[in-house]
């Protein structure tokens, strides 16, 4: 589902139009970039929490040119899903077959 | 809210609080939304096994095959059966917010012949005495234990000196002798602070302590206590013999007789002369050209009469403010790993300052990052008098 659908959808859930949940998703999708950006994470009850964590350097070998490269070290945002949405994805699956 | 970590509670209040005053919602309207927002999240990802939301990322439903574990209670085996598992990639913009203290970092090749081509790769064309002598400092001590101590003591430093030292103090430290890649780490990662603009070390120091506080608390425990000022000492020490090396190494070049390896430059230059019969005055500007220009390659069509240079460089394109006419190509060069357009120009002009001769005559757009392989042109070059 692309972000267009998902925003049609949830603004009829919501009973706004899709201006306007885009605006207020928008918003909401920027407060948690910015609770990211200085490090904190993002937990959602009965969803899962949003972290962000660090990868070190390392040196690999360029798959094409054969070459060492050093790959410098970042920080990344890790997803950990919680056990409440665990066992709903599980629930849900098996009651479609 | 449920029940939860005090913690945890206070960091969903200040997004929620964060979140109501860009959405301009009551504080119980936004926490409704937030929640709705999830709940809806979760039912579209069910029903397709992919979301994708603007500006956040995507989530994806990814099938995970069954296979057999322990039970962790009873420890006898059990089989955990095939299901499904929430998977997110975020977006690009949120995924260079949030590593925005790495930003400037680049993937950088290494070689096995060492430092020097991930160095010349690295640093710019001009290389300044500044960085130069931050490069090789580090090369001067014995090597690296872990790649990751390296890592953190570089984001410890304050400062761009303060990460230098700190380095070296990692490295000066330690009494394990591993070769190679951990002293390419130490020189490279150096090089790639210094790649950073001094403008912006402010904003890095700020960015700095906050990785401080997050990354992992025990790594943070290196800190360089008591040898702080002797590391100081140490790296003013050497940066003094540096700079004394580089001021002799250019006290030669300064006399002209030598180039910078201190070779005698006419020897060079003796080969292409011809002895062919003629005029005199020919042969002593042909000399009075070699001598300025240090070009030692071709020799100059030996034409009875004076070559005309200002006529000649009529014919293409100049640069403005130099001191010598571009009177077509002297030498075509192809690229090859490692090669440089300052130490080009060095052994076949003898000299740097033709570099900027050289950017100019092939209009490149990045003469710091010319492609292995491509063919640059060597112009030659005759003062104007």
């Amino acid at each position: 589902m692309v972000n267009r659908e998902f925003i049609e959808g949830f603004a009829a859930r919501m009973n706004l139009s899709a201006v306007e949940t885009q605006r207020l998703v928008h918003a909401l999708v920027e407060s948690m970039t910015e609770m990211l950006e200085s490090g904190n994470e993002v937990n959602v009850q009965g969803f899962g929490s949003f972290e962000v964590k660090k990868k070190n350097e390392r040196v690999i070998v360029h798959p094409s040119t054969g070459k060492k490269i050093l790959v410098p070290p970042k920080l990344v945002v890790g997803f950990k899903q919680s056990n409440v949405l665990k066992s709903q994805v599980k629930e849900s699956k098996l009651q479609e077959s | 809210m449920a029940a939860n970590t005090s913690s945890g509670a206070n960091l969903t209040g200040e997004l929620i609080t964060e979140f109501a005053q860009k959405s301009r919602l009551a504080k119980t309207q936004a926490r409704q939304f937030y929640r709705e927002f999830f709940t809806y999240v979760r039912e579209s990802l069910l029903k397709d096994n992919y979301l994708k939301i603007k500006g956040l990322g995507t989530f994806k439903l990814m099938a995970v095959g069954e296979r057999e574990s322990i039970d962790v209670t009873t420890g006898e085996r059990i089989e955990i059966s095939a299901h499904y598992r929430v998977v997110f990639t975020p977006d690009k913009s949120l995924a260079s917010r949030v590593n925005r203290p790495f930003e400037h970092f680049d993937t950088i090749v290494l070689d096995e012949e060492g430092l020097e081509k991930a160095e010349m790769q690295q640093s710019s064309l001009v290389d300044t005495p500044e960085s130069s002598q931050k490069e090789m400092a580090p090369e001067e001590k014995s090597p690296l234990k872990n790649e990751e101590e390296l890592v953190h003591s570089v984001y410890l430093g304050k400062d761009q000196e303060d990460v230098l030292s700190v380095s070296e103090s990692v490295i000066s430290q330690d009494e394990n002798e591993e070769e190679n890649e951990a002293e390419l780490v130490a020189c490279v990662q150096s090089v790639a602070i210094n790649e950073e603009t001094p403008q912006e070390s402010p904003k890095d120091t700020r960015e700095t302590t906050l990785l401080e506080e997050q990354v992992d608390d025990d790594e943070s425990d290196y800190t360089p206590s008591t040898g702080i000022w002797w590391n100081w000492l140490v790296g003013i020490v050497v940066a003094v013999l540096l700079v004394s090396a580089g001021y002799f190494v250019g006290y030669y070049r300064l006399l002209g007789s030598t180039d910078w390896l201190g070779w005698e430059v006419q020897d060079t230059i003796v080969h292409p002369t011809p002895v062919l019969p003629v005029k005199s005055s020919v042969a002593v500007k042909q000399h009075h050209i070699i001598k300025d220009d240090s070009i030692k390659h071709e020799t100059p069509a030996l034409q009875s009469q004076e070559p005309d240079w200002k006529k000649e460089a009529l014919n293409y394109p100049q640069l403005e403010n130099g001191d010598y006419w571009i009177v077509g190509t002297l030498e075509e060069h192809e690229m090859k790993p490692g090669d440089g357009i300052i130490r080009l120009c060095m052994k076949i002009y003898g000299k740097k300052e033709m570099a900027r001769y050289v950017i100019f005559y092939n209009q490149f757009s990045n003469p710091d990052n010319i492609p292995v392989g491509c063919k640059v042109k060597f112009p030659r070059l005759v003062p104007k008098d």
